[in-house]
């Protein structure tokens, strides 16, 4: 299988139809990340779709030492600050912040497992400040390391670590205003 | 360890799923970090085991539709400062190789000793407005005038490189274009 570096030196000496091999390498866990971040379906895809097209556009930019995987997962940080930053301006949509759907084969046998739990942790979520929210999305849902987010992010390794702490503690504070302490250390 | 040191631990442990030996001796006999890292973990694994959600089919077509229709250009490096650089010097040397009486007029100077020291002083010394009149009096009216052609024609060099390679730049995207 081609690497990254190669498929980009395609795609810039003319092939243009080689990008579609890049979008199909990373669509699902940008647009896994565009959701948890943005928490609407139809924004989401819309940005995922934004974060490509710009992604093609600056492939001159892209240096041939860097890692293309964070290089392209900070074009959908941006993309999402910049639709976050967006949506900010107009009150209502703060109001309507969507629930992402869980598929209806999912398995219900403990409380951390199932929809209920999901859904407290979405809401939660949501009300999270941008940064901490991608911190977490990058951390624990992407799975890059503190390095990698702090590039990502373009704040240090220190800061990156805080906003993971403070992330957890909003989460928890908000999810145990929900559940009761017992239940959510069972 | 201690209830604090593994507070921390949590936070910058690096490992999402492992606690080191060290840790997990704390976890074992303080209930109350015990707690901690199970309410931890929940959060943890909730969020990495959240599903992966599905794309439209039509994604990855989509964004083929939305791309401009020529290639980026390839990446390449810049090599307009090193060819500015180069233009400079060549400028310099030319001025210097051809003007005898500059030459003579700065060796001059250099044997005299300190008199960058001494121009310096007088420059900072003149009011803004008399600096030339300074430099005149220090350099002599021969050497100003000579060191100003060659910030001239270093300055007019400089600016035709440049546009050369603005205009090179965008001859290939019209190239590209086409």
């Amino acid at each position: 299988m081609a690497s990254d570096h190669q498929l980009i030196v395609r795609v810039c000496a003319g092939e243009r139809e080689v990008f579609a091999q890049l979008i199909e390498r990373y669509k699902s866990r940008i647009f896994h990340t565009t959701l948890r971040m943005l928490r609407n379906r139809e924004e989401a895809e819309e940005a995922a779709q934004d974060v490509f097209v710009r992604a093609y556009r600056g492939l001159p930019k892209f240096r041939e030492d860097a890692s293309f995987s964070t290089w392209i997962f900070k074009i959908c940080y941006n993309v999402c600050l910049n639709y976050l930053e967006r949506r900010k301006k107009n009150l209502a949509d703060l109001t309507e912040v969507e629930s992402c759907p869980l598929p209806e084969e999912e398995t219900v046998e403990r409380l951390f497992e199932n929809r209920e739990f999901q859904r407290l942790l979405e809401e939660a979520m949501a009300v999270l400040p941008a940064k901490q929210s991608s911190a977490l999305v990058l951390y624990h849902v992407q799975q890059l390391s503190y390095n990698e987010i702090a590039e990502i992010m373009e704040e240090s390794v220190g800061n990156v670590k805080t906003h993971l702490f403070r992330g957890r503690a909003k989460l928890r504070e908000k999810i145990l205003q929900r559940i009761p302490l017992e239940e959510l250390v069972a | 360890m201690n209830c604090s040191t593994f507070r921390r631990y949590l936070n910058e442990a690096e490992s999402r799923a492992t606690l080191s030996a060290e840790a997990q001796e704390h976890v074992l006999s303080c209930g109350s970090c015990q707690m901690e890292w199970r309410i931890q973990q929940n959060f943890v694994r909730a969020l990495e085991t959240e599903p992966a959600p599905q794309l439209s089919a039509q994604f990855t077509h989509a964004i083929m539709a939305k791309l401009p229709a020529f290639a980026p250009a390839r990446p390449q490096r810049n090599y307009e400062p090193a060819l500015l650089f180069v233009l400079i010097l060549a400028g310099l040397a030319t001025t210097w190789f051809a003007s005898e009486g500059l030459r003579q007029s700065v060796l001059a100077l250099s044997a005299e000793g300190a008199w960058f020291t001494v121009l310096v002083q007088q420059v900072l010394a003149a009011t803004l407005w008399k600096w030339r009149d300074a430099l005149t009096n220090i350099l002599g009216e021969q050497i100003l005038q000579q060191a100003l052609q060659v910030l001239l024609i270093t300055l007019v060099t400089a600016a035709v490189a440049k546009g050369a390679v603005a205009l090179d730049e965008r001859l290939r995207k019209m190239l590209r274009r086409l």
